[in-house]
């Protein structure tokens, strides 16, 4: 597509101690009105998550595979049509203009060639950490795209640095035999 | 080898005492802070840190570095609110509760990290 505008996006998808969070990703419009997202997500679920689900195959836990690289696999990037039934469509998402006119062509072509790279180096994914809304300012830092955050919109894992490690495993409980 | 109960509570102890070492260790890095402040920073930290249903190592010294991190940004009553409620979240386990807070504060108050 030939974007006209680039947007970063954020929905609000559930409550974490009765505070908002929001799910990040980009959105382009090009000159007909026509969108398009670019997104990231885990490359799969814990187990415990899918118990009971139905995919196209039927029962989710008959084709689940378990992934090397921890229980949501690794970041994975994908873009279709920006439309209602898709995932992440939120029309009341809230939105920040990033790149209008020539920069959002260049912007966008700039956004999924990043998100090809990004996703070429098999990130695992961590929900607290480096998850989706990390993954997503990832790509706009990658293309040198500074972004704030919409306004009083949650985030979690959108500000943390590229270099910062991910969190270490359990550890001894205090006042109790060491735990692994 | 067999450990008697009390050999097993006398190691624990041991641990625990480390422990809130570790704790006094590694917040005084953070600052220029003197023992005198810190300990007791620490012990409050500690009890804290257990009102909040927090028992894993990690978490607690992760709940105390944030608390260090709060006392010094001095965020806005609504940003600490919110700090303090997703702390409370029972839904979570607790090192991600930790790990969400500081992340809610940092967004919100980036002069804290």
């Amino acid at each position: 597509m030939s974007a006209v505008r680039v947007e970063l996006m954020a929905s609000a998808v559930g409550k974490i101690g009765g505070v908002v969070w929001h799910h990040l990703f980009l959105v382009a419009v090009d000159g007909s009105g026509n969108q398009s997202f670019l997104r990231a997500g885990p490359q799969c679920l814990p187990l415990e998550s899918i118990a009971g689900r139905q995919d196209q195959f039927g029962d989710a836990l008959e084709t689940y595979e378990a992934s090397p690289a921890g229980p949501y696999g690794v970041i994975t990037f994908s873009s279709a049509t920006y439309e209602a039934g898709g995932v992440d469509f939120d029309p009341v998402a809230a939105n920040v203009p990033l790149a209008s006119g020539e920069a959002a062509v260049k912007l966008w072509e700039a956004l999924q060639n990043a998100a090809k790279a990004l996703g070429q180096e098999q990130i695992p994914y961590d929900p607290i950490g480096r998850n989706a809304n990390w993954a997503c300012m990832e790509l706009l830092r990658c293309c040198g795209a500074k972004a704030a955050l919409p306004p009083k919109r949650w985030a979690p894992g959108a500000g943390r640095p590229a270099s910062e490690p991910a969190p270490h495993s359990a550890t001894r409980r205090v006042g109790q035999a060491i735990v692994m | 080898m067999f450990v008697e109960d009390e050999q097993l509570a006398a190691f624990v102890l041991g641990l625990d005492a480390q422990f809130r070492a570790r704790c006094v260790e590694t917040l005084s890095a953070r600052g220029q802070w003197s023992a005198e402040r810190v300990q007791p920073a620490v012990d409050s930290g500690l009890e804290r840190a257990a009102a909040l249903g927090l028992s894993e190592e990690r978490s607690v010294l992760g709940y105390i570095l944030l608390a260090a991190e709060i006392a010094l940004a001095r965020p806005e009553q609504q940003v600490l609110r919110a700090v303090e409620a997703i702390l409370g979240e029972p839904a979570l386990p607790e090192w991600q509760r930790v790990q969400l807070a500081a992340d809610y504060l940092r967004q919100f108050h980036p002069s804290g990290s």
